[in-house]
């Protein structure tokens, strides 16, 4: 009886440690700012439903990396705030890492990837 | 040879220039397109920022300052309810102390819920601590200076009218005097706006005048809202 119960519990420890390191999203996700000067506020991944999947909060200036984040919407688009101002985030179609495949607005991430994403240039109006 | 390339110098930028000068909006969020000659707002819900008002809602915001004006008209629709409350904004003196960090303005407010908008109301709204920096989450403060209850239609055109009178500022809606207000300010200098929040919008035949003079006119005959965009392009290094 003794040996069932320690099974039982080990058992339901091994079960609790698995599902503690799976969050249950898809992918995870995170973003470099590669920009010269630019201070980036906030990133937000938006589902192609125009849902918003995953927000990265606070400022990331030049030369940071935000931590990664678990999504649950694969193929999206980035948004972020970059001086007070909204703007859609571009997508470069040659410098990728865990997608699938990018496009200028949109990408998709590889299921169970790690995947970076990068901005290194604030189009100015 | 030479006047050719001269001419052609002068045509390429000039080319450039009209290209961009069709726009007169910024999308802020939401989704935004111009179709049958309005401009819509498909999305329905909003996905806020938590910094300024108008980033709570999915806003259009005019690419230029306006000063002086003495009436904005706009007809817009609320086409579809998705959640309550249901709230469209029409804003006005859109002012930003830095960069684009659009805290103070004016608006006024359509709100509703399942059977339609039954209350207007006009608000102001600023940086609350004015010593944070602006990328402060939460850091607003929203005054409803005067309200009344009203009742506007879901799925109908209206014609929404500001009206800067005798130190007032007043909303008529189809030409109903419906809310009216003192307007303290020395000036409405500043850009304009218009925001929906659960709700789906059309707006069309924009109009800024000063007296009998248009100062801005649009009616989304063609697509006139720019999409700011912020790139991310591959890193090369020098060496490379």
């Amino acid at each position: 009886m003794k040996k069932i119960i320690i099974t039982l519990m080990a058992i339901a420890s091994l079960t609790f440690i698995s599902c503690a390191n799976d969050d249950g999203t898809k992918a995870d996700l995170r973003w470099k700012n590669k920009t010269s000067s630019t201070t980036v506020e906030d990133i937000k991944w938006v589902s192609s439903e125009g849902k918003t999947d995953q927000v990265w909060d606070g400022s990331y200036n030049s030369g940071t990396a935000t931590n990664y984040k678990g999504i649950n919407a694969l193929a999206g688009t980035g948004e972020c705030i970059s001086g007070g101002n909204p703007a859609t985030i571009e997508f470069d179609t040659t410098d990728y890492e865990g997608t699938i495949s990018v496009t200028t607005n949109s990408a998709t991430i590889q299921e169970n990837a790690a995947a970076t994403l990068s901005i290194a240039n604030t189009a100015k109006k | 040879m030479k006047k050719f390339f001269t001419l052609l110098i002068i045509a390429i930028p000039m080319a450039l220039l009209s290209q961009e000068s069709h726009h007169k909006w910024q999308r802020f969020s939401g989704k935004w397109i111009v179709d049958n000659s309005r401009a819509m707002e498909i999305n329905g819900w909003a996905a806020p920022w938590d910094y300024y008002e108008l980033l709570e809602y999915n806003s259009i915001i005019s690419l230029k300052d306006f000063k002086d004006y003495s009436e904005i008209s706009v007809t817009a629709n609320i086409t579809e309810r998705k959640q309550t409350p249901a709230e469209f904004l029409i804003s006005f003196a859109i002012t930003s102390e830095h960069a684009s960090w659009f805290y103070r303005m004016y608006a006024f407010k359509l709100s509703g819920g399942f059977w339609g908008i039954n209350k207007v109301s006009l608000i102001f709204t600023d940086k609350n601590d004015k010593s944070k920096p602006n990328a402060t989450k939460n850091n607003r403060v929203i005054q409803e200076i005067a309200s009344k209850n009203f009742k506007v239609k879901y799925g109908r055109d209206y014609n929404f009218k500001i009206l800067f009178e005798n130190g007032n500022v007043a909303l008529y809606i189809n030409g109903e005097k419906v809310l009216c207000a003192p307007f303290t300010e020395k000036t409405n200098y500043g850009r304009i706006a218009f925001s929906s929040k659960n709700a789906k919008v059309a707006i069309d035949k924009v109009e800024i005048k000063q007296g009998e003079n248009t100062l801005f006119l649009d009616d989304f005959n063609e697509d006139s809202i720019y999409v700011r965009v912020v790139k991310a392009t591959r890193e090369v290094n020098r060496a490379d």
